[in-house]
């Protein structure tokens, strides 16, 4: 109902209903088709959207705020709120690029502030039916984020949070890591060798031993080329569950670890000349969400 | 029959066309923004840290 609805009173007062319905036809046909082509080409580039690639980091958080302050401070990203459906959400940038985004979890009982990291998959449903029928859990069903992916979160069969994406577009797939962005993904198992077969048949990886020392096998999971790392727990490190450890490409790792503590964080694995040549740390943002920071090549 | 005012056509045109722009603006930011209800996996206990080996091969 033209007449009556809210468009009535800009319509020509001379011109016939259909005149109106056609010329309103033909600009709500040429904004579509302009909003097509606002669209970025879906899926254009051969390995934009190669499974077994980490995509996105989600900081679930129950204070955004310390969040934002402690993370801008420390690796200099800013920050845009945004929406997803009816929720805030914001998104951090490192320069121009978004690189993660915030969720504020204090409403949901048993959320712990942590990093999910998600997962390019084929089939998200299907990656889910796996998860499942190797005895991990879905605690968010496949849902579209419109424009971007079909997504679920599940643990795996070690107990690790960990998102699975479909994606319905391309995102960036850089030849080489950026500073200030997660560039790498490392399992920490309780079970290696069950988390390389899971993962070899979640995310179709294959899987090369590339160092030894210590007494630990670390594992390289790669498609077209190396996408995260695995390692056994030793038997002795209680605290610690099996999950995914996002690494953020810093510089200075032992100078950013010097800052954490003053940022209201914690500094949970020091620099150390037998760790990597003290390439790298873990912290702890105020939340309690742990990180680690690499400086690469080491 | 009188042509259609083209001036009101146009009106309506960009209308729609900046309506279209700002929903797939919204559409276009990156990220899933799915609230996670799972425990930490890294305690406060005192066993110590992971021993880290290896390292990314990017």
């Amino acid at each position: 109902m033209i007449e009556g609805g809210a468009l009535a009173g800009i319509l020509p007062r001379n011109v016939s209903i259909m005149r109106r319905l056609t010329s309103i036809g033909a600009a709500a046909v040429l904004a579509v088709a302009f909003t097509l082509g606002s669209v970025p080409a879906p899926l254009a580039a051969a390995d934009s959207t190669e499974s077994g690639r980490f995509v996105w980091h989600d900081l679930m958080t129950r204070d955004v705020g310390a969040a934002r302050q402690f993370y801008g401070a420390l690796l200099g990203w800013r920050f845009e709120d945004t929406k997803r459906g009816d929720r805030p959400y914001v998104l951090a940038r490192a320069g121009s690029e978004m690189v993660a985004g915030f969720v504020d979890v204090s409403a949901i009982p048993d959320a712990g502030p942590q990093w999910i990291s998600f997962l390019a998959v084929d089939d998200v449903d299907k990656s889910v039916a796996l998860v499942q029928s190797e005895g991990g859990k879905v605690l968010v069903a496949p849902r579209e984020v419109p424009s971007v992916a079909r997504a679920a979160v599940v643990t795996d069969p070690q107990g690790a949070p960990l998102g699975l994406a479909q994606l319905r577009r391309a995102v960036p797939d850089p030849e080489q890591p950026k500073p200030g962005r997660v560039f790498w993904q490392e399992y920490l198992a309780r079970d290696a060798s069950q988390a390389l077969a899971f993962y070899k048949r979640l995310a179709g990886y294959e899987s090369k031993v590339t160092d030894t020392r210590l007494g630990i096998e670390y594992h390289v999971l790669q498609r077209t080329r190396g996408r995260a790392g695995l390692f056994q727990l030793a038997a002795t490190t209680k605290d610690v569950e099996p999950n995914w450890l996002p690494y953020v490409l810093v510089s200075d790792p032992a100078g950013l670890a010097a800052r954490v503590p003053g940022l209201g964080g914690r500094v949970l694995v020091p620099a150390a000349p037998e760790l990597r040549n003290g390439s790298l740390v873990v912290i702890a943002d105020p939340g309690g969400a742990p990180l680690a920071l690499q400086k690469y090549p080491y | 029959m009188k042509q259609p005012n083209l001036v009101s056509t146009a009106f309506m045109l960009t209308v729609l066309v900046v309506a279209a722009l700002l929903t797939s603006g919204c559409d276009s930011y990156g990220g899933m923004g799915v609230g996670v209800g799972a425990p930490t996996r890294w305690g406060g206990g005192g066993s110590g840290p992971p021993v880290f080996a290896g390292g990314p091969r990017f």
